[in-house]
C-alpha cells in the first residue's frame, strides 16, 4: 500500500478588481503549468479574506492588487498581513508605482510585480521565491523564537522546582507525624503528591519541547518500538472498553532514536485514548512503501476527532483541546518526527468520528 | 549517640528549601544539619563545620554550585569531602538512566522526596 500523499497544486489567490488584470494573472499561470497551479480570484479586500478564512486548504501565496474598491495602497497589504501572517504576499502595483511596490516589501510583502511589465516567466519564479522566502523566514522566527523560550523555561523550570520541592518535603515531613493509617490523611497527602508530580510534569514538557535533546541513532525494527510504546501506555487504561488492532507488515530495519519515537508513539496512542471516552476502537498500522523508501506508522481512533480549524494548529506549542495539560505533546512529537528524523505526519481527521495519525519515516 | 549522627553541610539560596531539608533530614534521617543560605560563605561554613557531606545547590546568586565545588577542590582540608548537587533544571528522568551522576558529579533534582534524599546521602557516605 502507498500512503504518499497526493501531490498539491500551489494554490493561488488573485486579489484585482479589475477584470482583465485577473484574467491575464490566470492565463499566464494556466500557460505556464496546467497541472502546477490552482487559483481562485476575487475582486475586493473582503472577499480576499473570506476566502482565505474559509478554504479548507490554505493558500500558499496571495497575489495582491493594493488598490481595491474597498481598501488602497498599503493599508490593503497591512489588513492581509496582519490576519494571515502566514501566507507570503506578493503585491501588484501601477506601473508607475514601483516605490509603492519596495515600500511594500518593507511592510512585509515577499515581492512586487508591476502591471504590464511582468511574463510568465518573472511570475512563476516570483511566485515560487515567495513561498520560499515566506516559508525561510517563518523558519528563523521559529528558531528565534525557541531560543527565548529555551532560556525562559531553564529559568521557570528552577523558580518552580525549587518551591514544589518544599511542598514535598514539608508533606514528608507531616506524613512522619500523622496517622498514616488514617484514610483521610492519606487520601489528602496522597492527592498533594498526585499534584506535585502533574506539576513536575509539565514543567518538564516545557523543558524537553524547548530544548529538543539531539536524537541518539540506533538500527531498529520500528514494529518492536510501537508494540513497546503500546504496550506501556496500554495499563493506563484498563478499565476502558478499547478493541485494539494491530497489523504489523514486515518492514526493513530502520535508523532512529528508539527513545524519542517511542515516546511520539505513546503520546499519539494516549491521545486517542483519552479521544475515545472509554469506549472504541484503536488501529495500529505499519508498512513500508518501496516508492519513496518510507516506513509509515498509522494510528487510527474511533474517538472525538478534531475540528477542520483546529487540525493545523494541532502541533503548534500550546494549543491543546484537552482539559488537561498545556499543548507541548504532539508539538514536541512533530520536532522529533519533523527535525530529528527528517521525516513527516500528516492528521486526518473527522468530529465524532476520529482521527488517524499517517507518521512517515523515510529510510 | 548523638556524636554517631552524620554532619550534613546544605548550601542554598533558598532559605525555606534549605530550613525544609534540615528539618526532614534531622527529624527522619538523624543526621546533623547546618544551613548556608550564602554561596560566598560556603567555604567557611565549611571549614568551621567540617561536614560529612555537602548537598549544593548548583543555581544560585553570587557564586553558583559548580564554581562553589571548584573552590572545595583547591582547599586541601575540604577536597575530600563528598559533594551532592542539588538541580532545578535537570530532570529526574535524565539522572535515573545515569544513576544520578552527570560529569563525574552526584546530582539530585529538585523536587525530590525525603526517602530519595536520605538514601542518596546514605549510598555516597558508605562509598566514601
Amino acid at each position: 500500500m502507498n500512503n504518499t500523499p497526493e501531490k498539491r497544486f500551489i494554490k493561488v489567490l488573485i486579489v484585482e478588481d479589475e477584470p482583465t488584470s485577473r484574467k491575464l494573472v490566470d492565463n499566464m499561470l494556466k500557460a505556464a503549468s496546467e497541472n502546477t497551479y490552482a487559483t481562485k480570484d476575487v475582486g475586493t479586500l473582503k472577499e480576499a479574506r473570506e476566502m482565505m478564512s474559509s478554504d479548507k486548504v490554505p493558500y500558499d501565496v496571495v497575489l495582491l492588487d493594493l488598490n481595491l474598491p474597498d481598501s488602497t495602497g498599503l493599508d490593503t497589504l497591512t489588513a492581509m498581513d496582519k490576519e494571515f501572517s502566514w501566507a507570503p504576499i506578493v503585491v501588484i502595483t501601477g506601473a508607475y508605482e514601483e516605490e509603492l511596490g519596495l515600500e511594500a516589501v518593507s511592510k512585509g510583502a515577499q515581492d512586487y510585480l508591476i502591471k504590464g511589465k511582468y511574463d510568465i516567466g518573472m511570475l512563476t519564479k516570483t511566485i515560487l521565491y515567495a513561498i520560499d522566502r515566506k516559508k525561510l523566514q517563518t523558519r528563523l522566527l521559529q528558531s528565534e523564537k525557541m531560543a527565548g523560550i529555551g532560556t525562559m523555561a531553564a529559568s521557570i523550570a528552577h523558580e518552580l522546582r525549587t518551591p514544589l520541592g518544599v511542598i514535598e518535603l514539608a508533606v514528608d515531613n507531616l506524613t512522619h507525624y500523622l496517622k498514616p493509617e488514617d484514610e483521610k490523611v492519606k487520601v489528602l497527602i496522597s492527592n498533594i503528591l498526585k499534584k506535585i508530580r502533574e506539576t513536575e510534569k509539565t514543567i518538564n514538557d516545557i523543558l524537553s519541547y524547548s530544548r529538543l535533546s539531539k536524537p541518539v541513532f540506533t538500527k531498529a525494527d520500528i514494529n518492536d518500538v510501537v508494540k513497546c510504546a503500546l504496550n506501556d501506555v496500554r495499563g493506563l487504561f484498563l478499565d476502558y472498553d478499547i478493541k485494539i488492532t494491530e497489523e504489523y507488515e514486515n518492514v526493513p530495519n530502520i535508523k532512529i532514536d528508539e527513545v524519542q519515537m517511542a515516546g511520539v508513539f505513546q503520546n499519539i496512542i494516549k491521545n486517542a485514548y483519552e479521544s475515545m471516552d472509554r469506549i472504541g476502537h484503536l488501529e495500529i498500522k505499519t508498512s513500508f512503501s518501496e516508492g519513496d523508501g518510507s516506513i509509515y506508522v498509522r494510528i487510527s481512533d474511533t474517538g472525538c476527532g478534531v475540528a477542520k480549524q483546529n487540525i493545523e494548529k494541532m502541533d503548534k506549542p500550546f494549543f491543546t483541546t484537552k482539559a488537561k495539560g498545556i499543548g507541548l505533546g504532539l508539538a514536541l512529537s512533530s520536532r522529533i518526527i519533523k527535525e530529528n528524523h527528517k521525516g513527516d505526519f500528516e492528521i486526518v481527521s473527522d468530529v465524532d468520528k476520529g482521527t488517524t495519525f499517517i507518521i512517515k519515516l523515510p529510510l | 549517640m548523638a556524636e554517631n549522627r552524620k554532619k550534613i553541610l546544605i548550601v542554598d539560596d533558598d532559605e525555606t528549601f534549605s530550613q525544609m531539608v534540615k528539618m526532614n533530614l534531622e527529624e527522619i534521617g538523624g543526621f546533623e544539619v547546618r544551613v548556608e543560605n550564602n554561596s560566598l560563605q560556603a567555604l567557611s561554613s565549611a571549614r568551621a563545620m567540617q561536614p560529612d557531606l555537602i548537598l549544593l545547590d548548583m543555581m544560585m546568586p553570587d557564586m553558583d554550585g559548580g564554581e562553589v565545588a571548584r573552590m572545595l577542590l583547591m582547599d586541601p582540608r575540604l577536597r575530600r569531602i563528598p559533594v551532592i548537587f542539588l538541580t532545578g533544571i535537570v530532570q529526574e528522568e535524565e539522572l535515573a538512566s545515569s544513576g544520578g551522576m552527570m560529569g563525574g558529579r552526584h546530582f539530585i533534582a529538585k523536587p525530590v522526596s525525603t526517602q530519595k534524599l536520605i538514601d542518596d546521602i546514605n549510598r555516597v557516605l558508605d562509598r566514601v
